[in-house]
């Protein structure tokens, strides 16, 4: 029996991506109301790709949105760009699409994988290329493992121009997508492949998509979400501070803007995170204690709600938790290299969480069975 | 020691503010200066008690900030300073805070640094600067260690003196004033704990520097008006001084020991020959200042084998000079041979005059030296001056037994001192002697200036000079014990008696 994600798992699913967000990746519970729209009763088929190997599921697009997320909030995609991206590298092609993968399973861009996955009536892959939200095109995992496999892209943008490339490498692809991009308003639906499943196997981050599922129920079951320490361990991760945002420092960068938070928490520390689109580092009283790829969550002391790098203020009441990042990044050095603070214009190494079950390399993740039960 | 309050005293620091950390951070203590180029630039491992200053502004960012801190905390450093446009937030402020670090922002950190790292070598600058006014003072100054060290007080615009080991001034500017308490770092062990008998100004500060000899009576340099910062400083000069001064001593003591072994021979021959003289020995003792032919009083100084005649040969000499002697001072054994020469045969009085100056000559040798002296009587020629010395050494010898005549004999009264002093040991004279002085008994000072001032011929003054008392007490005490023992001493019978009386009860302790 397959997994699959149905409609009342689109709360958590949601929660659980825009965690796995880092604080960035868009306002994804913004778009939960067009989810539940798009999603048929009996949900979303989640496949891992061992099993689209042995059922014959041989060729998929990575899908996703690019360009400003905050250019996304302001104008929401009506949910069929990815569609016509599908169709586009579908007839360029030639190829039968088989099913989906997402190209970032964290924020917005997860439930928009959702929303097409059900909207083409095709399987979705449980992988993506990021494992957890990430800013650039070369923190692809394709691109960092098997650049020649990333040739060709589909693009759609909101007012229905489709452009089609192919026999472009990553660094073609993704100076003609920015230009494509900032062109057609912000953002466009883009199809990256097609490729074949078999060419993912560890090249993608498997179990992203469970995983976001499972952390959204997670956090949905704390009962005190004022509890760093219980909220920590419920999601498999580390308090790291609880307390008031004390200053927030933005600075314009050559790449995206910078923003320094500091919090001050109750027992004295001061806790400073940089951050990107995302919350990238945390330094405890100088010294620093987490940084990419691992995950930062600054919550809501109050409501346990995830509160991303736009939306925190000083004097917000909240507590934050390191989770483990994505496993595929940290298993070689030169993708961590890609990931670690020094990608990001932050010159110190990459400090991690200690190893547990949940970060060391292995196959894929089971989906939670509760999933399939459900069938 | 600097801390961070004098380094914010200093003008380069006018614009220079505590932005946070401890409240304590005016105490800090500032060994040094580190200079970072920027927040990016490598902490050093240890910076102990550095005053860490960031030049640059760049890589301004607050993480950097924070991260520089808990390394600089990390690695010891006393403070951090950072440009304004670097200057710490709230939250940076709060780091600082827990690291217990102070951050200072200032316009310009370099500045500051600089500025900072010249005071810090001040006193190495102005140590060198002494020493090497020292050295060139040392390296100019003529002969001797007087001019020395008046070359070199000079030079350093302090006064500095020369003591010997028992705090007395040997040379250099005399002080007046009063007796200062031991100053703390003064090296009060070296001299047995009263290492200055020196009277000093009130608002002296010392710095005694021993001279490094092995010579017994060793010395002490001290300078005068020396502010509390200049103490290191002056040290270090004061011991190229020392040096100097030991050197110096070295080789006039040298020239001394020279000078004493010719002097010592030429003596030596003389005596040996029974004053017949070699053909060339006329020359000779001529060089020397010896007039041979006219007539001489032999004089023998004795010490204890303990102490250096020729490094003491001064003292004897000062002392003849005090005392108004004109005479010969030769080392010989553990003493000296001296004699007067006058060229023409001395009247009665004019020996009168000279024995009472020998006398004198004696009691200033024994307030610092434990000296018995013996003196011959007056001769002619060359034989005579051999035969002069050889009585006055006799006279030495029965003079160390001789505490009431202050251990000085003369040889013209040996003979009849020795007969009344053979006879005042006789048992049924002792008795009676003892009788006669009873009532001096319990009356300090009175026997001895009895027996003394008898020994001087009732004089008066040459008493007060053998007892080291004034006149006006020696003829208070002589008043007395002739009230209290009912004679008078004016009568020869019982003048006499009273001598030979004090002479065998003295014999007798």
């Amino acid at each position: 029996m397959t997994p699959r994600l149905l409609p009342r798992d689109l709360e958590p699913f949601v929660l659980g991506a825009v965690l796995l967000g880092s604080g960035g990746g868009g306002e994804a519970s913004l778009y939960l109301p067009r989810l539940r729209a798009a999603l048929p009763a009996d949900g979303v088929e989640l496949v891992s790709l061992a099993e689209a190997a042995t059922r014959g599921l041989r060729t998929v697009v990575a899908v996703g949105m690019i360009g400003a997320t905050s250019v996304l909030t302001e104008k929401l995609p009506h949910g069929g760009e990815i569609g016509e991206a599908v169709a586009a590298a579908r007839r360029w092609s030639g190829l039968e699409i088989d099913a989906l993968i997402p190209v970032e399973a964290a924020g917005l861009n997860a439930a928009l994988a959702v929303a097409a996955a059900a909207e083409l009536s095709l399987p979705l892959v449980d992988a993506d290329l990021m494992g957890r939200a990430l800013p650039r095109f070369d923190q692809l995992s394709l691109v960092v493992e098997a650049p020649e496999l990333l040739r060709s892209a589909a693009l759609s943008e909101p007012g229905g121009q489709v452009l089609v490339i192919d026999r472009s490498s990553p660094i073609g692809l993704e100076r003609t997508v920015r230009a494509y991009v900032s062109h057609a308003g912000g953002w466009a639906a883009a199809a990256f492949g097609p490729m074949s499943t078999a060419a993912l196997q560890g090249r993608s981050c498997e179990g992203t998509l469970a995983r976001g599922l499972d952390l959204g129920r997670r956090l949905r079951s704390v009962a005190d979400p004022s509890e760093a320490a219980l909220v920590a361990t419920t999601l498999g991760g580390i308090p790291l501070a609880a307390g008031r945002v004390l200053e927030i420092e933005r600075l314009p960068t050559s790449s995206f803007a910078r923003a320094s938070v500091a919090i001050l928490d109750r027992t004295g520390p001061l806790l400073r995170i940089e951050a990107e689109n995302e919350y990238l580092v945390a330094l405890r009283d100088g010294e620093p204690v987490v940084t990419c790829p691992e995950i930062l969550v600054v919550l809501d002391r109050r409501t346990g709600q995830p509160i991303s790098v736009d939306r925190l203020r000083v004097g917000d009441d909240v507590q934050v938790v390191a989770l483990p990042g994505p496993a595929w990044w940290r298993a070689t050095p030169s993708r961590l290299e890609a990931v670690s603070p020094r990608a990001f214009g932050i010159d110190l190494p990459p400090v991690l969480l200690p190893p547990t079950a949940e970060t060391t390399v292995g196959p894929a993740p089971a989906l939670d069975l509760a999933v399939g039960a459900e069938q | 020691m600097t801390s961070l309050r004098d380094a914010l005293a200093l003008p380069e620091w006018a614009g220079v503010a505590v932005s946070a950390g401890p409240d304590s951070a005016l105490t800090t203590r500032l060994l040094g200066v580190e200079v970072l180029a920027d927040l990016r630039d490598d902490v050093p491992d240890r910076c102990g008690g550095l005053l860490l200053a960031v030049a640059g502004r760049v890589g301004a960012e607050p993480w950097r900030l924070d991260v520089l801190l808990r390394r600089a905390a990390a690695a010891g450093a006393a403070a951090v300073l950072v440009s304004v446009a670097l200057a710490p937030g709230r939250a940076s402020a709060q780091v600082a805070r827990r690291l217990t670090l102070p951050v200072l922002v200032a316009p310009d950190p370099l500045r500051c640094a600089i500025a900072l790292r010249i005071h810090l070598a001040l006193p190495e600058l102005a140590a060198a600067r002494w020493v090497t006014a020292t050295a060139n003072a040392c390296a100019s100054a003529p002969a001797g260690v007087e001019p020395l060290v008046r070359r070199v007080s000079a030079a350093l615009d302090r006064e500095v003196w020369l003591l010997d080991a028992g705090g007395r001034h040997v040379t250099g500017h005399h002080p007046r004033g009063s007796v200062p308490g031991p100053a703390d770092d003064l090296d009060t062990g070296r001299a047995g704990g009263s290492w200055l008998r020196e009277p000093v100004p009130d608002d002296a500060r010392l710095v005694p520097v021993a001279v490094p000899t092995d010579h017994p009576r060793g010395a002490y340099v001290v300078l005068r008006r020396a502010d509390n910062d200049e103490v290191v400083a002056v040290r270090a000069a004061l011991t190229v001084l020392a040096t100097s001064v030991a050197g110096r001593l070295a080789s006039d003591r040298l020239t001394a020991e020279r000078d004493a072994r010719h002097r010592m021979t030429l003596l030596a021959e003389l005596v040996q020959a029974g004053g017949r003289l070699p053909p060339e020995s006329p020359g000779r003792m001529l060089a020397q200042g010896w007039e041979l032919g006219g007539h001489h009083i032999g004089i023998r100084i004795d010490v204890p084998g303990a102490l250096d005649p020729v490094s003491l040969r001064p003292e004897v000499l000062r002392a003849f000079a005090d005392a108004g002697v004109d005479a010969q001072v030769v080392e010989q054994g553990a003493g000296w041979a001296a004699w007067t020469s006058f060229g023409q045969a001395p009247s009665q009085g004019r020996l009168r005059a000279h024995a009472t100056a020998v006398r004198r000559v004696q009691w200033l040798l024994r307030s610092q030296l434990p000296t018995v002296m013996g003196v011959g009587s007056l001769r002619t020629g060359p034989e005579g001056l051999t035969r002069s010395l050889g009585e006055a050494g006799d006279a030495a010898r029965i003079a160390a037994t001789r505490a009431a005549s202050g251990h000085l004999v003369h040889v013209d009264r040996l003979g009849l001192g020795q007969l009344l002093l053979a006879w005042t040991r006789t048992d049924t004279f002792a008795p009676a002697a003892s009788s006669l002085l009873t009532p001096l008994q319990g009356q300090p000072g009175l026997l001895e200036t009895v027996a003394t001032y008898l020994d001087a011929e009732s004089s008066v003054a040459a008493t007060a000079a053998v007892l080291g008392v004034h006149r006006n007490t020696v003829s208070t005490r002589v008043a007395k014990a002739a009230q209290l023992l009912g004679v008078d001493l004016e009568d020869p019978d019982e003048r006499l008696a009273v001598q030979l009386a004090c002479r065998s009860v003295l014999s007798h302790r």
